[in-house]
């Protein structure tokens, strides 16, 4: 496997094992260099443990093994132990002079695969080995499964699937994911795409992997983040959904787990009650993030995402959660909150969720390229309360047709996209309550549009092509869509009152993007057409406000422009961020190292 | 200095004699050639390092850590025992220093010198400072109960012990420095 062990001298293995030892002790540093030398492998030596994680993300596939000390005044080893484990997916030794039960239980937990205690014995140096050959033995077991015994394979370990979340996500998770199980067992033939099973298969996420991961979910936007796109974007011909989708979960945990160190209690009704006022004023809380964060564990912040995008990624899933009434969940959430979260955001939902159909159908149509770039497009938005519900909703009626449980992979259904197109507002509609029959009537008109909208996009976007910048590609295409969008909205809201509320969603969100790509593109005449899009979309809703009596979300709030204003910029910094790699590390260094 | 006394010995054919071709540091210079032991005092100076390295075992001033560090010197490192030690003591003054720091505070900050003492307990057992790493647990145990007058009582035990070491190894490397790198081939034997 080309990520996997690769000593230079294989044959005389372990000889020329890579290990690196981090130890802020220069002693110690200097007698476990000896002792690996004597033990032929090949040691490089750290005193810092910020210079380790920095030459091991460097020196990508540079290190077989690393050994570290717990107490190190710069970082704490278990800290840096979570970053090798999630990063480069190497095995990792800790070592303390300290044997205490609760301490190497922490280091267990954290992942290290041994825990040597000082003074440590080149006996037990020499036997090091052994963990990376066992890595290299799921590396084979994980080839086989790609070859065609995955499905063998995962059914027999299925049912440890639930046995093994990381500890850190406490009790709840693990029943959910039993509840989820029986459920699934009517589905007999989808069991192979039950997360809890999926774990099974086991990948060895290398530096460059799991950097390619980061980058997919960087470009995707934390909020609309599903495996299959992960996977689509990153292109590792090996890859499966449900390896991403278990890493996902695991980076996930992880992000929760740092953040959580800095609160150890957190309780699922505080974090409950947090999430509903992040979510109640969305738009504008970005501090909140920081206690959303820890129970759901997409801290995006720590990426150098902006607050709102954060709140954004916690509360989708989380929603689309309590919609799918616990098919399936990233999430360890609990029951009554989905409840709530249902009950609130029905109305609301209706209309965004025409809006995403829309999104949807034009994405699935244009395969690929088209997704990936019309994701994009979406990615700014989030920063706006109204998008957040989009999303949400996005994933609902995927959850109803789809038997993956794994969420928003809908583009890459094998469906036609007209199905596709036709499906969407059904689904909905059988969500819905009060405002079903309203909604199903606009939606229908909003199909129409779509198929406008459709051509108009995909003739745009198709000559992007795939690998497009989340920049130049929305100047391409968007600064002309939402044009042609514009209008179409324009004339629905003169049209109907009724028509406009459940379509103004749809033109907000594309206004976004557009202002976004109006601002740099120096355009003046698309700023101007900008401010009419807001203006319709405001008039859109306003009445519906009232008539919902839904203040969650503050359209007419004069915050909005603002709040627009701003994430544009951070859009833009995340563009760039994205596009010049090397950027991407000081990032990621700083943030990792805040919690 | 030393690098080339023990690069001389290594490439100088010995004689199968009594007599001992040897370079041999003496107060800083290289003496090479001008002096040969005869094997009485060769035997002689072996046997003191060997009865003097074998005290520091009874009396408990050092434990098997130490038999580990002789293990690991080899021709690359020749001198690796004396040179851990060195930086030992080097880097360990240091942790030292800041625990004395750290002790003038008030009030006590337990958990800091818990650190402290942890990290220097690290550090001693490297080297198998037996007896300093035993007066570094009792420390930590005086940190725990957050007893300070017991881990001021403790530390001068901790320091008492450091400083006793220090003095012992430091003749004891003097002894093997004299003795020659003849000393690496002919380890007294080890308990």
């Amino acid at each position: 496997m080309e990520y996997g062990f690769a000593s230079p001298r294989a044959d005389a293995f372990p000889a020329g094992l890579r290990v690196l030892v981090v130890d802020d002790d220069p002693t110690w540093l200097k007698i476990l260099e000896k002792m690996l030398k004597k033990c032929s492998y090949d040691v490089t030596t750290c005193g810092l443990a910020r210079d380790a994680l920095k030459m091991l993300r460097e020196r990508k596939d540079g290190f077989d093994i690393v050994i570290s000390d717990v107490n190190m005044p710069d970082m704490d080893g278990f800290k840096l132990l979570e970053h090798v484990g999630l990063e480069m997916d190497l095995p990792v030794i800790m070592m303390s002079v300290d044997g205490e039960t609760r301490r190497v239980m922490k280091g267990v937990q954290h992942g290290a695969c041994d825990y040597l205690l000082k003074p440590v014995r080149m006996k037990e140096l020499q036997n090091i080995w052994q963990h990376v050959f066992r890595k290299k033995i799921n590396e084979v077991k994980e080839i086989e499964s790609l070859e065609g015994y995955e499905d063998t394979w995962i059914r027999r370990n299925g049912s440890e699937g639930s046995d093994d979340g990381p500890p850190s996500s406490g009790g709840d998770t693990i029943s959910v994911k039993k509840r989820k199980d029986m459920e699934n067992k009517e589905h007999e033939d989808q069991e192979l795409n039950d997360p809890s099973a999926v774990k099974k298969a086991r990948v060895v996420w290398s530096v460059d992997l799991h950097q390619k991961f980061v980058n997919a979910v960087n470009y995707i936007g934390f909020d609309k983040v599903g495996p299959k796109k992960i996977l689509d974007l990153m292109n590792v011909p090996w890859l499966t959904r449900e390896n991403v989708a278990s890493h996902l979960q695991k980076y996930r945990l992880y992000l929760s787990r740092l953040q959580k160190q800095n609160e150890p209690k957190v309780c699922f009704a505080g974090t409950r009650q947090s999430d509903l006022t992040s979510k109640d004023t969305c738009g504008s809380s970005g501090l909140q993030s920081s206690i959303t964060m820890p129970q759901n564990s997409v801290a995006t912040g720590n990426y150098g995402y902006c607050g709102n995008t954060v709140l954004v990624q916690d509360v989708g899933p989380e929603t689309c959660d309590g919609d799918m009434k616990g098919i399936i969940s990233f999430l360890p959430v609990t029951e009554p909150k989905r409840t709530l979260h249902s009950d609130a955001y029905v109305p609301q939902k209706a209309n965004n969720g025409s809006r995403q159909g829309l999104t949807r159908s034009c994405g699935s149509l244009g395969l690929d390229a088209n997704y990936a770039s019309f994701d994009s497009t979406i990615q700014p938005q989030p920063s706006w309360s109204g998008e957040i519900t989009g999303m949400q909703f996005t994933q609902q009626p995927k959850k109803e047709q789809d038997p993956y449980p794994m969420s928003d992979d809908y583009v890459h259904l094998p469906l036609p996209r007209t199905q596709h197109n036709h499906r969407q507002p059904t689904s909905s509609v059988n969500h819905r309550t009060a405002i079903m029959e309203r909604d199903k009537a606009t939606s229908a008109e909003i199909k129409a549009l779509l198929i406008g909208y459709r051509s108009n996009h995909v003739k745009k976007e198709s000559p992007t092509g795939h690998t497009v910048e989340p920049v130049s590609f929305q100047s391409e295409a968007d600064i002309v869509n939402p044009q042609d969008f514009g209008k179409m909205s324009t004339a629905t809201s003169g049209s109907s009152q009724m028509k406009n509320q459940s379509f103004s969603p749809s033109s907000i969100s594309n206004s976004e993007p557009l202002q976004q790509n109006t601002i740099p593109g120096s355009g003046s005449f698309l700023a101007s057409l900008h401010k009419d899009l807001e203006v319709c979309s405001f008039q859109g809703y306003i009445p519906e406000n009232h008539f919902n009596n839904i203040d969650l979300f503050n359209y007419d709030d004069p915050a909005f422009s603002t709040n627009l204003q701003t994430h544009f910029f951070e859009g833009q910094r995340f563009g760039c961020d994205y596009l010049c790699e090397s950027m991407e590390y000081p990032v990621m260094d700083q943030s990792l190292f805040i919690a | 200095m030393q690098a080339i006394a023990i690069w001389m010995a290594n490439n100088t054919p010995r004689s199968k004699s009594s007599q001992f071709s040897c370079a041999t540091l003496v107060s800083g210079m290289v003496t090479w050639g001008s002096y040969t032991y005869s094997s009485m005092e060769m035997s002689q100076l072996r046997r003191q390092v060997a009865v003097l390295r074998q005290s520091l075992f009874d009396q408990g001033y050092l434990d098997e850590q130490f038999v580990q560090l002789e293990e690991l010197e080899d021709n690359d490192n020749p001198n690796f025992v004396e040179e851990v030690v060195t930086l030992f003591f080097r880097d360990s003054a240091r942790l030292i220093v800041n625990i004395e720091q750290a002790l003038e505070c008030s009030p006590l900050d337990f958990n800091k010198l818990d650190n402290n003492m942890h990290q220097f307990k690290g550090s001693a057992s490297s080297i198998g400072a037996k007896k300093v790493k035993n007066e570094s647990t009792q420390f930590r145990e005086y940190c725990r109960a957050e007893n300070g007058e017991g881990c001021k009582m403790s530390f001068q035990q901790v320091k008492k012990e450091y400083v006793a070491l220090r003095k012992k190894l430091e003749t004891y490397f003097q002894l093997v420095r004299q003795a020659g790198p003849e000393e690496t081939a002919s380890r007294p034997a080890r308990n």
